[in-house]
């Protein structure tokens, strides 16, 4: 009896450990800040089809992993604090796609690049108590002159009593804050209002 | 002793517990689509629950699990993403007289499987233009997608993958050449 015990909690333990948990770490559309006031441009955004199916591991909680997909989770995100800044922003797969740039009369083209970090203090449970977002980015004209660069870092921590009904709340909460400071450092800057 | 007890506490994060479908987010790529073949704006009105739909409406089985909407009911969830989705393009107006409806017919998430997991969001869209019918049709959306025979994997696998089922569903319908007409 005790061998099948044993056996079943060797068994249950192996669900639970060694693997990767998916989360999806968009930020709440609701938390997002609105710029005090818009520049009147319009504005691309290029997250391309490969940045989408990028999928990052980082640890979580109890020696397990959690998964998710960066540019994919927050593409709305940046879409939104770019329209909470801009009169204008198209999406585009790529920086070559002249014709669009073109036809939509884009005077800025925003490229940005995501890396995440987290981690858990539990070794009971696997979801993170900390996630890291740093967002760099450069906005170039349509030949692919840079207008500006900037880097912006979110953080978010969330406890057990907070996550057990949403466990990707410290990154949610990382993602506000990485969009937050990026709407603010984008209104402040003059070389893109040019 | 302590063993046991962190079992059973882990087991209850993956097992039997009630789980609540991530807020919607819009899609990205359907924004792209809507500003580029710029339709009417519209006002999104009530989508309904199918008589057929039951308890789906209201909650999705994932294995032991259950997954429940954040807006009340998935017909709600549907009508609030179709909002929030229209706003993002600059195409909500519920001063409108073109209006949109819907009734939810199929609704589900199967995690069921130990390497791959399914979604299905089908509803019938009607689109009144100054009190005319302009288009009236049903509409699916599918999606197959990577699960795991751990319910740790499945489970939050299959309640991330519902919004974007619903996104796929919007994806569906923008893309149909009968809606883009209505909406011209």
């Amino acid at each position: 009896m005790n061998i099948m015990k044993n056996l079943g909690i060797v068994v249950l333990a192996g669900f639970l450990t060694a693997c990767a948990h998916p989360i999806v770490i968009s930020p709440d559309p609701t938390t997002l800040a609105k710029a005090s006031e818009r520049i009147d441009r319009n504005v691309g955004l290029v997250i391309t089809q490969a940045d989408k199916g990028v999928q990052i591991t980082t640890p979580g909680g109890g020696g397990d992993n959690i998964s998710y997909y960066p540019y994919k989770d927050l593409e709305f995100g940046i879409y939104s604090t770019l329209s909470s800044v801009f009169s204008n922003v198209v999406p585009l797969n790529a920086l070559d796609e002249k014709q669009k740039i073109a036809q939509q009369n884009l005077g800025a083209i925003f490229l940005p690049t995501i890396q995440t970090t987290s981690s858990s203090e539990s070794m009971f449970t696997w979801p993170p108590t900390f996630f890291s977002i740093m967002i760099d980015y450069r906005v170039v004209d349509p030949s692919g002159e840079q207008l500006s660069s900037g880097r912006v870092l979110g953080e978010g921590r969330a406890e057990f009593s907070e996550f057990k009904s949403d466990f990707a709340l410290a990154a949610k909460r990382a993602g506000t804050d990485a969009l937050n400071k990026l709407k603010d450092k984008l209104q402040s800057s003059h070389a893109i209002r040019k | 002793m302590i063993r046991n007890i962190v079992v059973v506490a882990c087991a209850g994060f993956v097992m039997g517990c009630s789980m609540t479908a991530p807020q919607y987010t819009p899609s990205v790529a359907n924004i792209g689509q809507m500003k580029a073949i710029k339709l009417t704006p519209m006002a999104v009105e009530k989508v309904v629950p199918d008589a057929a739909l039951g308890s789906n409406n209201e909650s999705i089985g994932l294995r032991a699990s259950s997954l429940s909407s954040p807006t009340g009911s998935y017909s709600s969830y549907l009508e609030e993403a179709l909002k929030s989705e229209f706003q993002a393009a600059g195409l909500l107006d519920q001063a409108s007289t073109t209006k949109l409806s819907g009734i939810l017919v199929k609704n589900d998430v199967n995690v069921g499987g130990f390497s791959t997991g399914d979604s299905i969001v089908e509803a019938r869209v009607k689109v009144m233009k100054a009190g005319t019918v302009a288009y009236d049709k049903l509409k699916t959306a599918t999606l197959q997608f990577e699960s795991s025979f751990a319910g740790a994997v499945a489970i939050p696998k299959g309640r991330d993958m519902y919004p974007v089922t619903v996104q796929k569903f919007i994806e569906v319908l923008i893309s149909d050449n009968d809606f883009i007409s209505a909406l011209k």
